[in-house]
């Protein structure tokens, strides 16, 4: 091993860091020394190194704790050569460099907070992990503490078409200042907060496309077959329940959450949620394919026949008979 | 993270999972919740719910700390999958649902309806060790406890027991109340372990008696308030042996028998990490799974508050009315009990020639030499209670009774080893399989239940609810016809040859009834 603020540190602790690394080997014998010493000299060093430079009386606490979390992660094989998520090892190499400053206050908190959240993001997101390691890595400097950083994780994973996190990240957006709230979601400045806050309540307001044309467009198609991928393994149909909208097959029942950045399914279980239906509230839709909302209509010929439609204030969701997927009209 | 890291770990939330939980609104801590284990730092503001705690606890008990590899508390969400083993024909069932092991699960339950629980089994079973992990899940410290454990032996004096008199005022008192006291620490101590009460002298297990009965202990005209607890008491013989023959009164204040099972030798290597890394589980408790008193409290109130719904309740009815009666005791109906005789002193065997030719093997009454009092059945309703809010239900099910009332009712129920049933082929292991053989009985009670359409027609429970509604402006006219008809149903049941113990029940219940309402037809006359 590299001589460098990692290895003394590991060399003050020796026999401690030893010892863990044995029991742990007895718990899990698919352990490799040798990996694991790889692992601690490419990718944890350069963190502890940054570290070192910026804080170095927080060198021997930070080194314990990515130890403790490497040695966790590598057990379960989410670090190392079996890993089926390199994604978790790329953050700890590209990211963690960068954030050494907020490594250093909250070292397990923010070295098991990223890797879990990077795994999150490429199961729900698949390659936009990159984008997401990016955008923390570009943000960091500016998010001053651990909180704020984490909060701006959930705002970035939003951004990037994990819709399930949009109440999450618009209630994050709240307790940030102006500018940092205006520059997570890149909205031109000119806008007010109050402002912000309100175009945010309707789900397809694009902060990049501020002024676009009022009315009803078909949005997108989701969900999909499962063995290509998508949840359903029968064609789906959809409810509403309060304010939600729900997609179901002959198995299950998912919640599916939709707005400008993205959409995603979320398992609900075996059961159809409780509470009365309001599938025609908001939207109809004829057999025709023709879609009314207030005012606005529009004809969407290849949902005419459709098996099922629900909506919701903003998204009209319709199931076909013949499809896995589920067709998104949005009042826009 | 290492092996004493890995043991400290609490399952994950939630612990038994539902349907709906994709509905919740999604917290900023959900993306970073993973594989990784961020500490608590991240956790949400809410605490767990109670009955999740309970559940973490139990989780990691049966996980890490004790090795009790036996799911004998069955739950089914679909058909489950059965094999038969050997030339017994032995049943291994593969349960569909959560299931749990009653040896770590009734103590917890024990813990949160503070009640008194006997761990039975041979020695060095972790009979002691899992009454000390309860205690530590109270919040005391492991020394705390173990100065708390009574040792039962020969010698044991109630003065060992209870405390004793200071001297200096002793020696200075005018009357008793001068007597100053020095209590001992453990009666006031909110878990309460008495380790082998089999080996307490017949003398100290009466005053034992008082503090477990009562709650309260007395010394020289003195007495000492103890707070509400939960009993741990072990035993390397359930059967009353050990060194003194353990009073009856005390045995009946047990509400639930649990066994210690056998260590299942494939588990050695569990034993053998143990010993290398020097772990004991009692000192390594997670803090998350530590109950404040306030904790308990609460549970205990959630717990009583969980519903049993009338069918279950008139299912549990049935099957404790088949015990008491014993129509050859006597002349009189009311006294047609198996307590009438036990009373009398008399051996039941003298009124073998006086059966009735009821089906011995039929009548469920006849496996037993008790009824059951109103102290089991007032525990059974709380362990069912407990059963059901532990796995997340604010409703007592079916199976949750079947479950639980086995372990409850095993030093309740007297067995009646000259029963012709236990002739029976394949009933002779039920002799000593208590648990099975309650299990069964319950079946059998609730087949009969069902074969006797008692859900439908239940012509005592109409009358109830009839009586339920209250007397006050209830007609003369409406008054007669209710007692006609009370007499009408008495007629039909006469004509039946064989009476059984629920019947015995239900005859009483109507004429209880009748009785209410000829007063109050009475009262009416006399009003007019």
């Amino acid at each position: 091993m590299k001589p460098g603020a990692l290895a003394t540190a590991l060399e003050i602790g020796r026999e401690k860091f030893n010892a863990r690394f044995a029991s742990a080997k007895a718990l899990y014998p698919a352990l490799d020394g040798e990996y694991f010493a790889n692992h601690l000299r490419d990718t944890v060093a350069p963190a502890v190194e940054v570290l070192s430079r910026i804080r170095p009386e927080r060198v021997n606490a930070v080194a314990d704790e990515l130890y403790g979390v490497s040695l966790e992660l590598m057990s379960k094989e989410m670090l190392g050569p079996a890993t089926r998520y390199p994604e978790i090892a790329e953050a700890w190499e590209t990211l963690f460099p960068k954030i050494a400053q907020l490594l250093s206050d909250n070292p397990r908190l923010i070295a098991s907070g990223v890797s879990n959240a990077v795994y999150n993001v490429a199961q729900d997101a698949g390659g936009r992990y990159r984008a997401w390691i990016d955008a923390m890595g570009r943000s960091a400097p500016h998010l001053g503490d651990w909180d704020v950083f984490l909060k701006a994780g959930v705002i970035l994973a939003w951004r990037l078409g994990m819709a399930h996190y949009r109440e999450s990240a618009i209630s994050a957006l709240e307790t940030m200042p102006d500018n940092l709230a205006f520059g997570l979601l890149a909205v031109d400045s000119e806008m007010t907060r109050s402002g912000l806050m309100k175009a945010l309540r309707d789900p397809w307001w694009n902060p990049s496309e501020p002024e676009k044309k009022r009315g009803l467009s078909m949005s997108r198609r989701v969900g999909g077959f499962r063995g290509f991928g998508g949840p359903f393994i029968t064609p789906p149909e959809v409810i509403a329940v309060d304010g939600r909208l729900y997609a179901f097959d002959a198995e299950s029942c998912w919640v599916l959450f939709a707005d400008c950045y993205g959409s995603s399914f979320k398992r609900y279980g075996g059961d159809l949620p409780e509470g009365k239906p309001e599938n025609r509230k908001d939207f109809q839709i004829d057999k025709a394919g023709v879609a009314l909302k207030d005012e606005a209509t529009a004809s969407f010929p290849p949902l005419a026949d459709w098996a099922s439609y629900a909506s919701t204030q903003w998204t009209l969701a319709v199931s076909l008979p013949q499809s896995h997927y589920i067709y998104l009209v949005a009042a826009v | 993270m290492g092996f004493l890291d890995n043991f400290k770990k609490v399952s994950e939330s939630p612990t038994r999972p539902k349907s709906g939980g994709g509905a919740k609104r999604f917290d900023v801590a959900d993306l970073y919740k993973g594989p990784a284990d961020t500490g608590e730092r991240v956790e949400t503001a809410e605490k767990p719910q109670l009955d999740e705690k309970l559940r973490q606890a139990y989780f990691w008990i049966a996980n890490h700390a004790i090795i009790s590899p036996y799911y004998d508390i069955e739950y089914n969400t679909a058909p489950a999958q059965n094999f038969s083993m050997g030339d017994s024909k032995a049943q291994i069932t593969l349960p569909s649902d959560q299931s749990y092991s009653s040896y770590v699960l009734l103590p917890l339950l024990n813990l949160a309806v503070r009640r008194r629980c006997l761990l039975v089994g041979g020695p060095g079973r972790g009979k002691t060790a899992i009454a000390i992990l309860m205690g530590v899940l109270s919040g005391y410290s492991l020394s705390e406890i173990r100065r708390g454990i009574q040792h039962g032996q020969p010698q044991m004096t109630i003065a060992d027991l209870l405390g004793n008199p200071l001297p200096s005022t002793l020696v200075s008192a005018q009357s008793m109340e001068d007597v100053k006291i020095a209590w001992r620490k453990w009666l006031g101590m909110r878990i309460k372990i008495i380790d082998e009460y089999n080996r307490i002298p017949t003398r100290t297990q009466s005053a034992l008696l008082t503090v477990m009965g009562d709650n309260y202990a007395e010394l020289y005209d003195q007495i000492y308030e103890c707070p509400e607890s939960a009993w741990y008491l072990t035993a390397n013989d359930d059967a009353g042996g050990g060194t003194y023959q353990v009073i009856e009164a005390l045995r009946d204040r047990i509400d639930v028998v649990v066994k210690a099972l056998h260590f299942n030798t494939r588990f050695l290597k569990e034993l053998l990490m143990r010993i290398e890394g020097g772990i004991q589980p009692e000192e390594n408790v997670p803090p998350q799974i530590i109950f404040t008193a306030a904790e308990l409290d609460a549970a205990e109130k959630e717990i009583v508050g969980v519903a049993l719904p009338d069918e279950l309740l008139r299912r549990i009815e049935f099957f404790a009315s088949h015990f008491e009666f014993f129509e050859s005791g006597a002349i009189q109906l009311e006294y047609m009990t198996k307590d009438t005789v036990k009373l009398a002193g008399m051996d039941f065997q003298i009124f073998a020639g006086e059966q009735t030719g009821k089906d011995q093997i039929a009548d469920l009454g006849s496996q037993t030499n008790n009824g059951l009092s109103v102290r089991a059945l007032m525990t059974c309703l709380v362990f069912v209670k407990a059963m059901a809010y532990f796995r997340g239900a604010r409703e007592v099910s079916f199976e949750d009774i079947r479950q639980i009332i086995p372990f409850v009712l095993h030093d309740k129920l007297s067995i009646n080893q000259d029963s012709p049933f236990f002739e029976q082929k394949g009933n002779t292991a039920l002799r000593s399989d208590r648990i099975s053989w309650i299990r069964r009985l319950f079946d059998a009670s609730c087949k009969e239940y069902e074969r006797l359409n008692l859900d439908k027609e239940n012509p005592v429970a109409d009358f109830e609810k009839e009586f339920e509604k209250g007397l006050e402006g209830l007609s003369e006219n409406e008054t007669r016809d209710r007692l006609v008809r009370m007499e009408r149903l008495l007629r039909q049941w006469s004509k039946g040859r064989k009476l059984y113990g629920h019947m015995f029940d239900d005859i009483l219940k109507v004429k209880y009834l009748h009785q209410r309402y000829t007063n109050y037809l009475a009262w009416l006359k006399w009003k007019q």
